[in-house]
């Protein structure tokens, strides 16, 4: 099991439900408080079914009660009955539950069969050069991918049977506010009512705003990571100074920037260096690019800038304390260097030229195909390695992490990706409430979660 | 003219150690005992009722039960008292009654290695007392029942024994005699189904009788919340059951039959010594909590004293009423009120209450984890006589599991209740044990 594997698993193990052979009680309501960018995915994560999902851990009798997928002991569905794979592994077939159909249009969505897709799924396979065709009757559903694809049931897992009805654990009603369903795929979930506050609002579970720390933190598995996505055209012109490994200007760089003091201020001091692009606890330690040279970081100043000083265009989502910090500090370090920042919103479609500070946390457990995700959805800067990619999708897991691990190196050496600093993850709940489980993306998952007392 | 009257009866009485049955117009079927014990306690019953036919006598007799040589007199007298009490009123013949003229005066004695019952009948219409004398091989069995030889009068304790494993699962465990060997089976409820073990001295494990009955499968199949209820049935060898799954169903333990029973509906084996035999609250369907009113077999709503509509098990007891409330703490509900009655801030989701050790008073058993997520601990408390200052009578942490059920009852023919705990692990097997007072 890999490093993240045990995190996870001891995550799911440590949220689980304590104080003795107890069995939750239902009812309850839970107030939320997230980043309104987290609001959209949770609410979809607890109103539609996943196809598949993580295989029950913790009590015998609920192993047994809950049992995984025939051939699949990672995994079980409330959706499916099966899932089968042809030997070449480029045909693989879901046997729905009820409804093929919508099972179908979930899974081509999802997947990207009709057309461009922000699922991580899709982001994954077109990544990888990968298209699928889906094929739906009423008693089952068959992908037919043009290249052979090995980890398709963690492809499934990033899939949610969406449609016009609910078909998860909640139903949302007006004014976020969602109530619990009595027909749920693996039945009734045990709060009644998930009711979603404003951003920043106080809350009996919050997440995304470093100052709100209260009650319990539940860590995610693996922290995000603020990287530095170069454009061809700045990779060229280098205005950093990151090209030449040899001559020791990253390691300098990394000074200059100071990530312990940029997550200290930003983030509560839960965050620091980064050194590879995949976030320590989803990719094990691994030997990475080191910087070499004697090249000494810069004495930052704030001198004025000549009026016809070259610029450089920076993209980054704005509202990010932590993104927002970490642009100003590259400003002024490219202001030591002569350079005027001009900071500016992500540009919808590629990013063409100046570089871009994303906040990036993958939605996999799977290193490769969180690599895969990247470049999906960076095509761009990511230029695929042909001849590493199908090994990305193989079905042997060790296979994929040394391949997900060779092309972050080869991304690290030629400094399409520089990671910048590290940053945790977490949520804040009240101490009273049990079962809670973090989605890899961050999505904090309230199907199996109660009140340790009645409310 | 008595004596010789007594000599002959004693002659012809002791003739035939196992007397043939007598055919009579009161004697109803029976099944056929299985056992040493059963068929020992048959044989006694049968050489009695054979005695009274023959000698003309009518009526109910009354018992007295000694010891003789190596046997423990007050064992003897549980063993078999209640034993041949039922297996008289089976016969049709006669029956028990102490107030009775007629009597029957029985020793029970080990000699040469085998188990001996002589008895003497007198009085009432009686020309002369009459006897009868049964015998039968001391096997393993009888060793076990009789004890004999084996008791150490002065001391006061309990004893914990691992009985062996069950497949994991386990929802809920009862204790009932379906092979009418006068000793109890242990009936598991499970997620597979339904499950009759036996237990036998000295053998490591549960010994499974018959097959499992299967839990029809549910078309939304389990939900979150994965618990089952099991109580004994009105109707002889019968379970009723209900799970969070949705099942409510009775099961004959017997012709190993499934039956739709009471929708909605949830047995609960605490409430059952005081009032009908099956009792029920609402509830059953993803949720461990369940709703008053109580009603018996009948339908009927039972008079409980003023408690929360909503709880996790009861216990109805001549002092009140002890549950579980709904946040995992336990109560007494009585006339006065509600009141905890253990300082522990939680238990188990369930509680049994039983005088395990026959002195009268009836003792807690509670399942409560010492710390967050650490292993459950099996305790046994006598709080009546102060609620909130108990002290443990007995404290296992088990193997370091978690207890997923107990039961109790009569398990190894010694007619002391045995308290039976289910304990799961990390294993895919749950560990069964017995706890009994042993003095």
């Amino acid at each position: 099991m890999t490093r993240a594997g045990r995190f996870w698993l001891l995550l799911l193990v440590a949220a689980a439900p304590a104080a003795g052979h107890r069995h939750p009680a239902p009812g309850g309501q839970l107030t939320v408080s997230l980043p309104a960018a987290l609001i959209r995915a949770t609410v979809d994560a607890h109103v539609f079914a996943p196809v598949v999902e993580p295989a029950v851990t913790g009590r015998v009798r609920d192993r047994v009660a809950h049992p995984s997928l025939d051939g699949w002991p990672a995994w079980r569905s409330g959706v499916v009955t099966r899932i089968d794979k042809s030997a070449d592994l480029k045909t693989w077939t879901l046997v729905p539950r009820d409804d093929g159909d919508r099972l179908g249009r979930a899974v081509a969505l999802c997947l990207g069969a009709l057309g461009t897709s922000n699922d991580w799924p899709a982001l994954a396979l077109a990544g990888a050069g990968v298209r699928v065709e889906v094929e739906t009757t009423r008693k089952k559903v068959t992908l037919r991918f043009t290249k052979p694809v090995g980890p398709v049931p963690d492809l499934l897992s990033g899939c949610l049977l969406r449609g016009p009805q609910a078909t998860g654990a909640y139903v949302a009603l007006t004014g976020g506010e969602l109530r619990r369903r009595e027909g749920a795929p693996l039945g009734p979930p045990l709060l009644s009512r998930i009711v979603f506050r404003a951003p920043g609002s106080p809350a009996e579970l919050s997440g995304g705003d470093p100052d709100q720390d209260f009650g319990s933190t539940l860590f995610a598995p693996f922290p995000d990571m603020v990287l530095l996505l170069q454009a061809e055209t700045a990779r060229t012109a280098d205005p950093l100074g990151l090209q030449g490994k040899e001559t020791g200007r990253l390691a300098a760089f990394r000074s200059e920037l100071n990530p312990d003091m940029l997550s200290g201020i930003f983030w509560n001091g839960r965050g620091g260096e980064a050194v590879g692009i995949l976030p320590p606890g989803l990719a094990p330690a691994r030997p990475l690019p080191e910087p070499t040279g004697l090249a000494r970081p810069l004495t930052l100043a704030l001198d004025d800038l000549e009026p016809n000083a070259p610029t450089l265009r920076m993209h980054r989502v704005p509202g990010d304390p932590l993104v927002d910090g970490t642009v100003d500090r590259l400003a002024l370090m490219l202001r030591t260097r002569g350079l005027r920042l001009v900071i500016d919103d992500p540009v919808p479609g590629p990013l063409m030229d100046g570089v871009e500070v994303i906040r990036w946390r993958p939605a996999t457990l799977d290193p490769a195909l969180a690599v895969l995700q990247l470049a999906g959805q960076y095509p761009e800067v990511l230029a695929r390695d042909t001849s590493v990619a199908d090994k990305l999708l193989s079905p042997d897991a060790g296979e994929r992490l040394a391949a997900a691990l060779l092309i972050e190196t080869t991304w690290l050496e030629d400094r399409k990706i520089v990671p910048l600093l590290w940053a945790e993850r977490w949520v804040s709940v009240d101490s009273d409430l049990r079962g809670l489980k973090l989605r890899p993306d961050g999505v904090p998952l309230l199907s199996d979660a109660h009140w340790g007392q009645a409310r | 003219m008595a004596c010789v009257a007594l000599f002959c009866s004693l002659w012809v009485g002791l003739a035939p150690a196992q007397a043939p049955a007598v055919p009579s117009a009161g004697a109803v079927a029976r099944p056929a005992p299985t056992g040493s014990l059963a068929v020992w306690v048959d044989a006694v019953a049968t050489s009695l009722e054979a005695r009274l036919v023959a000698e003309g006598a009518r009526g109910p007799v009354a018992v007295a039960i000694t010891a003789g040589r190596g046997l423990d007199g007050d064992k003897v007298r549980r063993v078999l008292g209640p034993r041949l009490k039922k297996r008289l009123a089976q016969g049709g013949i006669t029956n028990v009654d102490e107030r009775s003229g007629l009597t029957v005066r029985l020793v029970v004695s080990v000699d040469a290695g085998k188990l001996w019952a002589v008895g003497l009948i007198e009085g009432d219409d009686l020309v002369a007392p009459t006897s009868f004398a049964v015998d039968a091989s001391l096997d393993r069995e009888l060793q076990t029942v009789f004890g004999a030889g084996a008791t150490a009068r002065g001391r006061s304790r309990w004893q914990l024994e691992g009985l062996g494993v069950l497949p994991a699962g386990v929802l809920d465990v009862v204790c009932l005699d379906v092979d009418g060997d006068f000793a109890d089976e242990i009936v598991v409820l499970s997620l597979e189904g339904v499950t009759v073990y036996r237990y036998t001295a000295g053998v490591g494990a549960p010994e499974k009788v018959g097959s499992t009955v299967a839990l029809p499968a549910q078309p939304a199949g389990w939900p979150r919340v994965v618990t089952g209820w099991l109580a004994p049935s009105d109707k002889d060898k019968e379970v009723v059951l209900a799970t969070t799954a949705g099942h409510h169903l009775a099961v004959d333990l017997v012709g190993h039959t499934v039956r739709p029973h009471q929708e909605g509906r949830v047995p609960l084996k605490g409430l059952g010594p005081l009032g009908t035999s099956v009792t029920w609250l609402r509830g059953g369907y993803a949720s461990p909590l369940l709703a008053l009113p109580a009603r018996g077999a009948d339908g009927r709503k039972l008079t409980l004293p003023r408690m929360p509509d909503r709880v996790r098990d009861l216990w109805r007891t001549k002092r009140g009423v002890v549950f579980v409330a709904e946040n995992g703490q336990l109560f007494l509900a009585d006339d006065d009120g509600v009141a905890p009655l253990l300082s522990q801030s939680r238990i188990g989701d369930r509680v049994l209450l039983v005088d395990l050790d026959l002195d009268g008073r009836l003792e807690v058993a509670t399942t409560a984890a010492t710390g967050e997520g650490e292993a459950d601990t099996l305790t046994l408390t006598r709080p009546f006589s102060s609620p909130g200052n108990e002290g443990p009578l007995f404290r296992s942490g088990l193997s370091g599991g978690s207890v997923v059920a107990m039961g109790v009852g009569d398990v190894d023919y010694d007619e002391r209740p045995d308290l039976l705990i289910v304990e799961e692990t990390d294993s895919d097997e749950a560990l069964l044990w017995r706890l009994e007072y042993a003095p």
